[in-house]
């Protein structure tokens, strides 16, 4: 809601648009992170808040000149009292979980026409001796932590709002997405992923986070958390749960007994590193009618030696199954003539990247006007191929 | 009588005394001729090939017209 609010009233976005640390808590304009000076003379942060006059969906002219404020009492850069702000301490239960510390009261002869001029006036009066003492001190600090329930991340993308794309990226959401396989492809799946609004996000690996894992995925473990021996899963959802809030870690093995775990999701990503479980799980995914997406990539040493690869990116829809001669699912030759398990980052990542933006054609966020179901990227001629086109 | 061409298949230039490869013929030269009965699926792709269709892929069961300079890609497409 105070998502809303804001972007229909322009006083608010202009708020937000500049910095400020806006929120909308129980019909209360909240700025927060406002420098002021103590009596002490230290900078303190403190928050203003104000009641907010609506007229249906947006901001009307503000119907009080008066301020409340969370902080102690504001101070010229001496330690003295702020006359200009006819300061009054009063401690006040707004709404629940509101509670105020004192008012002020600045009244300009007009009133204040709007939002914007009511709450920077009073960032002006309380943070300019702050900024005389710490010129670093600024109320205009650019993070935005709207309360709004119904969001999955635990602070606001902005960068989707900066962008205006908010209508698009809108069809990201309600999307519940399991990765099955959280190796190097995997982990570069959820990195992605996680920054979508997507409803829910489910995990699945039964393996165990180690040392060579950390030079294939995003991010940097400390030796410490290599130490733990963390499950790859729960390594994972105690990262990118710190942005997503709908993120579940499944320490199991997918296979064809478990396998209706995945009769709830939407959409899947199998990152897996063996033929066999991906013929399993395949013919399971089909058997279930659901879409996902099979990544692969398959890395040799050449001559003189030197690296060379394919990365397969295969999309499967119920009215374009893949042919059982593109997606691998033996397990095949153990002979290294054959069978080399080198991966690299950047390949993982870039699989990861190519299945994230085709299943985003899929919802619609990015246009498609080549519908293909096979992808594939050669390294050593920089070759992207699109095949096995057809209609969504 | 077909003229050789010299191609590269997975990065090594293989001399080839034929108008067309198979993809049997193609997984061969980049890997040997498999033992036994072997049920791996992989990606082949190529570039610079002949004109009406220079790059694609192929399965088993394709064949392709070579050209000097062609490239193939073999690769079992499998980890992640």
């Amino acid at each position: 809601m105070s998502r809303e609010l804001i972007s229909r009233s322009p006083d608010l976005k202009c708020l937000l648009d500049e910095g400020y640390e806006v929120d909308v808590v129980s019909g209360h304009l909240l700025v927060k992170h406002v420098p002021y000076v103590t009596t002490q003379r230290e900078v303190r942060y403190g928050t203003l808040v104000s009641t907010l006059a609506l007229a249906g969906e947006r901001t009307s002219r503000p119907d009080t000149h008066v301020v409340y404020f969370i902080g102690e009492q504001p101070c010229h850069k001496d330690g003295s009292e702020i006359q200009q702000l006819k300061h009054q301490q009063e401690r006040k239960t707004l709404a629940d979980k509101l509670e105020v510390d004192r008012s002020f009261s600045n009244k300009p002869a007009e009133g204040y026409c709007d939002y914007y001029v009511k709450l920077t006036t009073y960032v002006k009066i309380l943070s300019a001796p702050a900024e005389y003492l710490d010129p670093m001190a600024t109320a205009r600090t650019f993070i935005v932590e709207l309360t709004d329930s119904g969001s999955v991340f635990e602070y606001t993308d902005t960068a989707t709002t900066r962008a205006a794309i908010g209508s698009i990226s809108r069809r990201l959401e309600q999307h519940k997405v399991a990765i099955v396989g959280l190796g190097g492809t995997g982990s570069y799946v959820l990195d992605l992923i996680a920054k979508t609004p997507v409803s829910e996000i489910h995990l699945f690996d039964r393996d165990l986070f180690l040392q060579h894992n950390a030079f294939r995925s995003p991010g940097a473990p400390s030796l410490e958390q290599l130490r733990a021996s963390p499950s790859k899963v729960e390594y994972f959802a105690a990262i990118y749960s710190r942005m997503h809030k709908k993120i579940t870690a499944h320490t199991s093995f997918l296979d064809s007994d478990s396998a209706e775990e995945l009769a709830g999701v939407d959409f899947i990503f199998l990152c897996l590193d063996s033929g066999r479980s991906r013929k399993e799980l395949v013919d399971v995914l089909q058997k279930l009618d659901k879409p996902f997406i099979d990544v692969g990539m398959g890395v040799d040493i050449t001559d003189p030696p030197s690296l060379i690869g394919t990365v397969r990116v295969s999309t499967s829809s119920p009215n374009h199954r893949a042919g059982d001669r593109r997606i691998p699912t033996s397990d095949g030759d153990p002979d290294p003539a054959y069978s080399s398990n080198i991966q690299i980052a950047d390949l993982n990542c870039l699989s990861a990247a190519l299945a994230v933006i085709r299943w985003k054609k899929i919802c619609g966020f990015y246009q498609d006007l080549q519908h293909e179901h096979l992808a594939t990227y050669a390294i050593n001629v920089n070759q992207l191929l699109s095949e096995e086109e057809s209609s969504p | 009588m077909a003229k050789q061409v010299t191609i590269v298949v997975n990065g090594r230039e293989k001399q080839v005394e034929k108008d067309e490869l198979s993809f049997s013929e193609v997984v061969s030269l980049a890997f040997g001729v498999p033992t036994g009965s072997d049920t791996t699926i992989f990606t082949v792709t190529y570039k610079r090939g002949h004109g009406h269709k220079p790059e694609g892929s192929l399965v088993e069961g394709d064949t392709v017209k070579v050209k000097d300079g062609m490239v193939f890609n073999v690769s079992r497409t499998d980890k992640s």
